[in-house]
């Protein structure tokens, strides 16, 4: 991870397009973008409009399947940055399957059409530890020289959008900060994880269970945005300080911990699930095998640093409301689809 | 990490039914640990001589022979903790299911450079062993699992322990740190010299122990 020296547009100055702007993170990170005294412009799209009020940021709602209107829109607006967030994690805004859908569409057009504007110089991408994978004797505490090895489809789904991302920003010269994030929380953030360890009655892995980190939402907004500052080059693993167990968090919240082992883990996810909380695959693979990494890199740029560790996020997942979740049953056809 | 009095346990169960404890990166549990070391301190009686080359901080790797069994990384633990009030990172876990974990609890480490390198950033210490079945003798070592204290300018220490779980009595002697290597360059070879040395270092430490 290197940082570059600072190049703008001919303009002058920064006109940035951030993918998945209708998030809670992407709208976070546009309401920071838009402070920026280097920022000439800001635009976005995503699927749903921002969760903020926005006053800067040229906002198209878009689903990132549609190819031409997505191209239409970052054609349109010349980016010379492109923050791209429309990463969308299974089971948090969309069911697996769309969620994969819109990720894997969503990178390939957003870059692709970003990479034929002229002047793209930096492309800063939102990725997660979920890329290292949790294969037997794979590293307990990767850093980011150990090769990606995603064992999930939200893992493969990030490390295809870390190589695409990776690709355009060669192809056309520009910087590609690549940020690993630890499970994101927050108090409005959509989070298969904060809702699952928020059940009255949690199963948890039999004794005993595995560390993980988290990362405070509010804490990946200041990352990325510091990363499109200081236009960094290569991967980055950005978590809280320290780790906690799933076991562990359910005691935070006064909850009850139910230890589960071995076969009896797909009875308590379709019983999750009935509750409303599903458990997908990379949920399952870090309550049972953990998620944390080397954070070696990020302790040297104060910048990025988050100000919450991971044992105050987890505290303060039981004070939070409830996150807004997609409504069940939404209608998640395409534009093309739905007339068709 | 603070000693634990067994007749703290109360009060510690009475936190940790709050989730008021801390598992760290690699699985350790603060008082997994001081739980077995308020259980074990009365039947391990550990000698420790050469305290003073364990450093106060920081991290480093302490090369030691061992049969087979666990009780010179155990021996090894209860010595440094004795000696400095430091946790050691005995390198052996494996990644079976339920084993791995429990073991990770009690601060043992997989025997992976990647991991070795972490722990040593985290300014830790690591035991890894020099195993071999032959008595007082100083089995083999990758040099992978010393490369890291070479690419860290850490401390590489031999230790020589002897006793047995029979007696339950054991002898740790600390040696001094290795010499850093001849070449500056942190190459295979590098530290391949350095794993060497410290098989070396821990046989002229056994030697001394027992001459012929």
């Amino acid at each position: 991870m290197r940082a570059s020296s600072q190049s703008h547009s001919p303009t002058g100055g920064l006109r940035v397009f951030i993918t998945g702007v209708g998030g809670a993170l992407g709208s976070r990170v546009a309401e920071l973008v838009e402070s920026l005294r280097e920022v000439e412009a800001v635009g976005g799209l995503d699927v749903v409009a921002p969760r903020r009020e926005l006053t800067r940021t040229e906002v198209s709602v878009i689903d990132p399947r549609e190819r031409r209107l997505v191209t239409h829109a970052i054609r349109r607006f010349e980016p010379t940055a492109v923050i791209h967030l429309g990463i969308y994690e299974p089971n948090a805004r969309a069911t697996p399957r769309v969620a994969e859908e819109r990720t894997a569409s969503g990178t390939t057009t957003a870059l692709g059409a970003a990479a034929e504007c002229e002047g793209l110089d930096r492309i800063v991408v939102r990725s997660g530890l979920e890329v290292y994978g949790r294969r037997n004797g794979s590293p307990q505490v990767p850093d980011e020289t150990v090769a990606p090895d995603p064992t999930t489809a939200f893992g493969r789904s990030l490390l295809r959008s870390e190589q695409v991302s990776q690709a355009t920003a060669e192809i056309v010269g520009a910087t590609c900060s690549v940020l690993r994030f630890a499970t994101i929380v927050g108090p409005d953030f959509p989070s298969p994880l904060a809702k699952y360890l928020r059940l009255p009655l949690v199963p948890v892995n039999g004794i005993p269970d595995a560390p993980f980190s988290l990362l405070h939402a509010d804490d990946a907004a200041r990352a990325i945005v510091a990363a499109l500052r200081l236009k960094l080059d290569g991967p980055l693993n950005v978590a809280g300080a320290g780790a906690v167990t799933a076991f562990q968090t359910v005691l935070m919240g006064k909850h009850t911990p139910l230890p589960v082992v071995g076969p009896w883990w797909a009875l308590a996810r379709a019983i999750s699930n009935r509750l409303g909380s599903p458990v997908p695959d990379h949920l399952l693979e870090l309550l049972q095998r953990g998620r944390v990494a080397d954070l070696s890199r990020l302790e040297v740029m104060e910048d990025l640093l988050p100000e919450h560790n991971t044992v105050a996020c987890a505290r303060a997942l039981h004070e939070w409301n409830e996150p807004v979740t997609p409504s069940r049953g939404s209608d998640e056809r395409t534009f093309s689809e739905r007339v068709a | 990490m603070n000693d634990l009095n067994l007749r703290d346990l109360p009060g510690v169960m009475a936190r940790r039914r709050n989730g008021d404890y801390e598992v760290d990166l690699w699985g350790a549990d603060a008082d997994w640990v001081d739980l077995f070391g308020a259980v074990s301190f009365p039947f391990v009686r550990v000698r420790i001589d050469g305290a003073s080359n364990l450093p106060a901080s920081g991290g480093a790797i302490l090369v030691a022979n061992r049969r087979l069994g666990v009780g010179e990384p155990v021996a090894i633990s209860v010595a440094v903790r004795k000696a400095t009030g430091r946790l050691i990172r005995p390198v052996g876990a494996t990644d079976l299911s339920y084993v791995g974990p429990i073991l990770r609890r009690f601060g043992m480490i997989r025997s992976s450079p990647v991991e070795v390198r972490s722990v040593l950033a985290a300014g830790e210490m690591v035991a890894v062993s020099l195993t071999s079945e032959r008595k007082r003798r100083a089995g083999t070592i990758s040099s992978d699992l010393l490369a890291p204290a070479l690419d860290l300018g850490l401390p590489v220490i031999p230790v020589a322990v002897v006793g047995g779980e029979v007696t339950g009595s054991w002898r740790v002697y600390i040696g001094g740190p290795l010499p850093a290597p001849s070449t500056v360059r942190r190459t295979p070879l590098a530290a391949a010299e350095l794993a060497d040395r410290a098989r070396a270092g821990v046989q002229m430490l056994l030697d001394d122990l027992f001459p012929v």
